[in-house]
């Protein structure tokens, strides 16, 4: 790509020159200027999403360090770790390495409880995070296949629990799969063959943990990052659903501005302006969340007269 | 909530007006003026609120000194107590540092950045002109193909796509060797085969078993068996001895207890937990799973929760030095249904 005038910038400063570095050979230019000032909602309803995905970059980086450490075999063995009651003790290999990071290596066993509670705080927050766009029906036209990806994301985040849950080898892990293998085997027609297929025989056998593991640390989180990549770039598609605003076109969307620390601001659950969208909550108006393209017909009819006057007296006084 | 005059255009109140005869609409009441923060007027509290920033900033600093002080300053010997506190200050740690930066950054939005708010339009995902241009570039491309003139490349093609991947799913047949459900009908159970307990294996004599006593039981020679932990998950029982008046025996079963001695696979026929809990009382048996329950004298009928079927009984004996026998393996398939189960 050539451009039609000479590019005469001279950075000044050594900072300024690794940035030019990098402008002029991937253009950072462009990607600033369309994203440095985009704006996000303030409403802390829209946190949900946020808590999920920094959830999984959380879950990312604790359960890269657990892999370091675990050792994800059914051989059996004798534990010798520093756990005294457990010395001696008939287990397998899984289990004792998973002892390992709690007793005996420094950090793992709050790394195996962070791990933990993010993949709790995972499930919940994609649920809230979905509650919230169906009652304020963001699932609608044109949003709809950004629903479907976020149901699907959901039972990846349930497929990454259960493999997790299984890994240990503990007691819990072998009631969990357990009910896995009934609940496979009750498949019609197929059941009997995928449950065997999936334990390499008759349960428990000794492949299933290797095999959750790697569904656990590599499928299963590929996909969950693939489908997050698609999830947010159709939000960026389709910008966010925040209510349109007193004085604010239905066709934009409004908010506080976001540089440069977008995602703290977001953090705050309210802000000065969050008030602004509150008169319209009531209305039906409200709901026409997202694009309201010229072609498509308000899902709602108008709104009665009366109902905007208390609503937005009600705001008024809220 | 405070002093909502400020949010109105003109006067709080009235925002819907009616002409005669018309139908009364929602005034739109515009944006409510712009309310400068106390940081934004007072020079003073724009240098608390920098100090506060600055503080929280520290405090994060602290967290991440203490999570090297629990890490390098706690020698880990093997008691509880130790790793406990050294997790407690590591997490403690890490809380403060993270907490530190996130309200700390926060604190300075709310209190110090502008706050005005900005609007931005919103664009149709695609505009006629745009699906125009599509169309026309797609149907090039699609006639430079040629794949409409040529319906031979086009059917060899499609066949050869959906033939291609299969080797792809085929290539996992060896996920187990083992598929034929008939594995699931056989227990370790067979005439003969003592009662010991789990885990050690020792025998039980039917005079150990008194009434109201319960034993966890596993098959003779289990804990010496090639496949162990597969044929435990099949062959575990529980044994438990009951008054034999309070035995309701169908017809068929009458020699399958020894006494009033009973013995039943310990595996639900709903999802496979172990049907742990034993109520001496009721004669009720429990699975902490689901809370499926059967009552031992029914046989181990279902009378609560998911499970499907009866727990199957294992026919007991006792040998000649006293000891319990089984006198065959389960009459059908322990644990849950499926489908080749019937």
């Amino acid at each position: 790509m050539s451009s039609s005038a000479p590019d005469t910038y001279t950075p000044k400063t050594g900072l300024g020159r690794i940035s030019n570095f990098v402008d002029t050979r991937v253009g950072v230019s462009p990607i600033v200027k369309e994203f440095g000032r985009k704006i996000f909602p303030d409403h802390w309803s829209f946190m949900f999403g946020e808590v999920a995905l920094y959830s999984f970059v959380i879950l990312l980086m604790s359960g890269t360090f657990l892999t370091f450490f675990f050792d994800p075999s059914m051989a059996e063995t004798h534990y010798e770790g520093s756990y005294v009651p457990l010395q001696g003790v008939e287990m397998s290999v899984a289990y004792a390495s998973t002892l390992d990071i709690s007793f005996d290596i420094r950090g793992g066993l709050f790394m195996r409880q962070l791990h933990h509670w993010a993949a709790l705080l995972f499930v919940a927050s994609v649920s809230v995070h979905m509650l919230r766009v169906f009652f304020t029906g963001a699932f609608r036209r044109p949003r709809e296949l950004n629903w479907v990806v976020g149901c699907v994301l959901l039972i990846l985040a349930l497929a990454a629990g259960f493999t997790g849950y299984s890994l240990p080898d503990d007691l819990l892990s072998g009631n969990g799969l357990r009910i896995i293998d009934g609940v496979i085997k009750a498949i019609p027609l197929v059941g009997t063959y995928i449950s065997m297929f999936l334990f390499g025989g008759e349960f428990p056998g000794t492949a299933i943990v290797g095999r959750l593991y790697v569904l656990h640390i590599l499928l299963v989180p590929a996909i969950i990052l693939l489908m997050i990549a698609i999830h947010l770039f159709m939000v960026v598609v389709h910008k966010h659903t925040q209510y349109p605003g007193p004085a604010v076109p239905k066709t934009t969307s409004s908010a506080s501005p976001s540089v440069p620390f977008t995602r703290r601001r977001q953090a705050a659950s309210s802000s000065s302006s969050s008030a602004s969208w509150l008169p319209s909550l009531p209305t039906s108006r409200s709901f026409r969340s997202g694009i309201t393209a010229p072609t498509t017909p308000p899902p709602c009819p108008q709104v009665p007269s009366l109902t905007g006057t208390s609503a937005g007296s009600m705001a008024r006084s809220a | 909530m405070g002093d909502h005059s400020h949010g109105g255009p003109k006067s709080s109140g009235t925002v819907a007006t009616a002409g005669q005869g018309e139908v009364e609409k929602f005034q739109d009441p515009g944006l409510p003026p712009h309310r400068p923060r106390l940081a934004d007027k007072d020079p003073r509290a724009e240098k608390r609120a920098e100090r506060q920033v600055a503080i929280l900033f520290v405090i994060s600093i602290i967290g991440t000194l203490l999570f090297f002080v629990g890490y390098f300053a706690i020698r880990l010997d093997d008691t509880i107590a130790t790793l406990r506190l050294q997790n407690f200050l590591l997490g403690m740690g890490t809380c403060f540092a993270m907490l530190g930066i996130g309200v700390g950054i926060v604190h300075w939005a709310k209190t110090l950045m502008p706050d005005h708010e900005i609007a931005e339009e919103r664009h149709e995902v695609r505009t006629e002109e745009d699906r125009q241009i599509a169309e026309t570039m797609v149907g090039e491309i699609i006639e430079e193909t040629g794949i409409k003139r040529r319906p031979l490349i086009r059917n060899t093609l499609l066949g050869a796509m959906i033939l291609a991947p299969l080797p792809a799913i085929g290539i996992f047949r060896d996920l187990s060797k083992e598929i034929d459900p008939d594995v699931l009908r056989h227990t370790m159970w067979d005439a003969g085969v003592r009662l010991t307990r789990d885990p050690d294996g020792t025998p039980i004599r039917a005079s150990d078993v008194t009434i109201g006593s319960a034993f966890h039981v596993i098959p003779e020679g289990l804990n010496e068996a090639e496949h162990k932990l597969e044929e435990k998950a099949k062959a575990v029982v529980l044994l438990m001895r009951l008054h034999p008046d309070d035995l309701n025996v169908s017809p068929g079963r009458e020699d399958w207890n020894y006494n009033g001695i009973v013995a039943y696979s310990k595996i639900c026929t709903h999802v496979g937990c172990p049907v742990a809990l034993y109520e001496q009382q009721t004669h009720h048996l429990l699975c902490p799973c689901h809370q499926s329950t059967f009552d031992l004298t029914q046989e181990c009928k279902v009378i609560f929760g998911p499970a499907a079927h009866a727990l199957p009984q294992l026919p007991i004996s006792v040998d000649d030095e006293g000891y319990l026998i089984a006198t065959s393996d389960f009459h059908e398939p322990v644990g849950p249904s499926y489908w080749e189960r019937g």
